[in-house]
C-alpha cells in the first residue's frame, strides 16, 4: 500500500471534555462553547481518548458498527472533518510521498 | 447578594477550607485587610447593584483591626458576618450592639485550629460567643464527613437563643485541588442523616437551610417530603455568588477563586458581573456532578443546576491527542495482502 501524504488532527490545548451515561461534552474554553457528542461520535471520541492509531481505530469501528473497512475510515475522516469545523480539533496537513 | 473579603487572614486550619486562594495571598506582599476607602468603593458598588445586604468574609472578616468602623460604615444596610466563631471582645462588643433585625451572625460551628476538630477550648469559646449573639448568631455547619453531628448545635440554639435555622453546607472541592471535601458518591449517605436530623430538630422548632451544591438525588421522594414537613429550606443550586478579594478580582466562589473571575469596575453592577461569570462557565453546566446529570430531567427543566461547578468541572479531563490519517490510502487491508 502507498500513502500520498498525510493529516495530522489535534484536538486543541483548551479543549476539556467528559464522559456522561450517553453522551461525550466536549467544552472549548477558549470559546466558551460546548459540544456534545453521542452515539457512534461519542463512541469514536472515547476510543481516541485511548487509542491514536488510525488503522486502529478504523478497524474498531468496522468490529463496533459492523462497517466495511472503507466505510469505517470514510465515517471516521468525516467525524474527524467535523470536529474540525466545529473547532474542537484542528488540522495540519503534510508529508511525502512515501 | 455579594460577599465582601475584609480580611485574609484566618488562625483556623479547617481540612475543606476552599479559601486556600484568599489565604495563599496573605504575606506575600499582598494586603491582609481591606483598607476604609476600599470599602467605601465596595459599599457604593452594592448600592449600584442594589443590594441592600453587606457579608463580610475572609479569612476571619472580625479580626480586621477596624472591624467597629467598617461596621459603622455598613449600617443602615442589612449586615451579615460570616466568622470562625472566636471573635475578638472589639468585635464581638461592636455585633453585640446592633439590633437583632439588622444582623445576622453566621457562626461555622467546625472551624478549628485541630487536626481532629473543634478542641474543648474552642467550643467553650465558640459557644460563649454564640450565648451573647443571642439572637444575631446563626449557626453554620459544613458537611466534609459522613459521620457529622448536628445535636450539640440543636443543644446550642436551644440555650442561647439563636436563630433557629441551622445552615448546611457541603464541603465542596477547590477546582485546582488542596481542600478536604465531601464527595458526591458520599451525597446519599449524608442526604439520610440530614433526614434524621430534620426529624429531631423539628419539634424542637429547629430547621435546616441547605446552602448551595445540594442535589435533589441525594434524597429520596419520601425524604423531600419529611425534609419539607420539618421546614428545611430546600434549594438546588449553584450560582455565582460573586466573592469580591481585597485586590478588587471577583470570583464565581470560592472553589473556583483563581479559575473563574472577573475585576470589580467603577460602574459595572452585580448582575453585569454575574453575568460574566455565568458566560464563561455556561458550556460546562451542560453537565453535573454524576454522570446522569447530562440526562436527568430535573436538570432540562432547570429545577436543579447538577451541584457544585467545582466539583462538575472537575469531572472534566484534557490529553493531547494527536490523529495521524493517510489522506488517501491505495488498497484496503484485504487487497493489499494479496499483494
Amino acid at each position: 500500500m502507498s500513502r500520498r501524504g498525510w493529516s495530522v488532527y489535534t484536538v486543541g490545548e483548551t479543549v476539556r471534555w467528559v464522559v456522561d451515561d450517553d453522551r461525550v461534552i466536549i467544552v472549548d474554553g477558549a470559546v466558551p462553547a460546548a459540544h456534545v457528542l453521542q452515539g457512534r461520535e461519542a463512541l469514536i471520541w472515547r476510543v481516541l481518548t485511548s487509542s491514536r492509531d488510525f488503522r486502529k481505530l478504523a478497524e474498531f469501528l468496522e468490529v463496533a458498527a459492523d462497517l466495511t473497512e472503507p466505510a469505517a475510515e470514510q465515517e471516521l475522516r468525516a467525524v474527524l472533518g467535523r470536529w474540525t469545523q466545529l473547532g474542537i480539533a484542528s488540522c495540519a496537513t503534510g508529508g511525502p510521498d512515501g | 447578594m455579594a460577599n465582601l473579603i475584609v480580611s485574609t487572614v484566618c488562625p483556623m486550619r479547617c481540612s475543606f477550607c476552599f479559601a486556600g486562594e484568599q489565604r495563599a495571598k496573605t504575606g506575600r506582599g499582598s494586603a491582609t485587610y481591606l483598607s476604609l476607602e476600599e470599602f467605601d468603593r465596595r459599599l457604593a458598588f452594592l448600592d449600584r447593584s442594589g443590594i441592600g445586604e453587606v457579608r463580610l468574609i475572609g479569612g476571619e472578616p472580625t479580626l480586621h483591626p477596624r472591624f467597629p468602623e467598617l461596621i459603622g460604615r455598613a449600617r443602615g444596610r442589612r449586615i451579615v458576618v460570616f466568622t470562625n466563631g472566636l471573635i475578638p471582645e472589639r468585635a464581638l462588643a461592636c455585633l453585640e450592639s446592633l439590633p437583632e433585625s439588622e444582623c445576622t451572625v453566621l457562626v461555622n460551628m467546625n472551624a478549628t485550629r485541630q487536626p481532629d476538630g473543634p478542641g474543648a477550648a474552642e467550643t467553650r469559646h465558640r459557644s460563649a460567643v454564640v450565648h451573647r449573639l443571642g439572637g444575631r448568631a446563626k449557626l453554620g455547619f459544613t458537611i466534609f464527613r459522613v459521620d457529622f453531628d448536628l445535636d450539640p448545635l440543636f443543644e446550642l440554639v436551644a440555650e442561647s437563643g439563636a436563630q433557629r435555622g441551622i445552615r448546611l453546607g457541603l464541603a465542596q472541592p477547590i477546582l485546582g485541588g488542596g481542600n478536604e471535601y465531601l464527595h458526591p458518591k458520599q451525597y446519599p449517605a449524608v442526604g439520610r442523616r440530614i433526614v434524621d436530623f430534620a426529624k429531631r430538630g423539628a419539634p424542637a422548632g429547629i430547621s435546616l437551610e441547605l446552602d448551595c451544591g445540594f442535589v435533589p438525588c441525594m434524597f429520596s421522594d419520601a425524604d423531600i417530603e419529611i425534609l419539607s414537613s420539618a421546614g428545611t429550606d430546600l434549594g438546588w443550586r449553584c450560582n455565582p455568588v460573586l466573592d469580591v478579594g481585597l485586590d478588587g478580582t471577583v470570583s464565581h466562589c470560592f472553589p473556583l477563586a483563581g479559575s473563574v473571575d472577573t475585576r470589580l469596575t467603577s460602574d459595572l453592577g452585580a448582575a453585569e458581573l454575574r453575568s460574566r461569570l455565568a458566560a464563561s462557565t455556561h458550556p460546562y453546566r451542560l453537565a453535573g456532578i454524576y454522570r446522569r446529570c447530562s440526562r436527568c430531567p430535573l436538570k432540562q427543566r432547570g429545577e436543579c443546576t447538577g451541584g457544585c461547578l467545582a466539583a462538575t468541572m472537575r469531572r472534566f479531563r484534557h490529553r493531547t491527542i494527536r490523529v495521524a490519517v493517510p489522506r488517501s490510502a491505495t488498497g484496503t487491508r484485504q487487497e493489499n495482502a494479496q499483494t
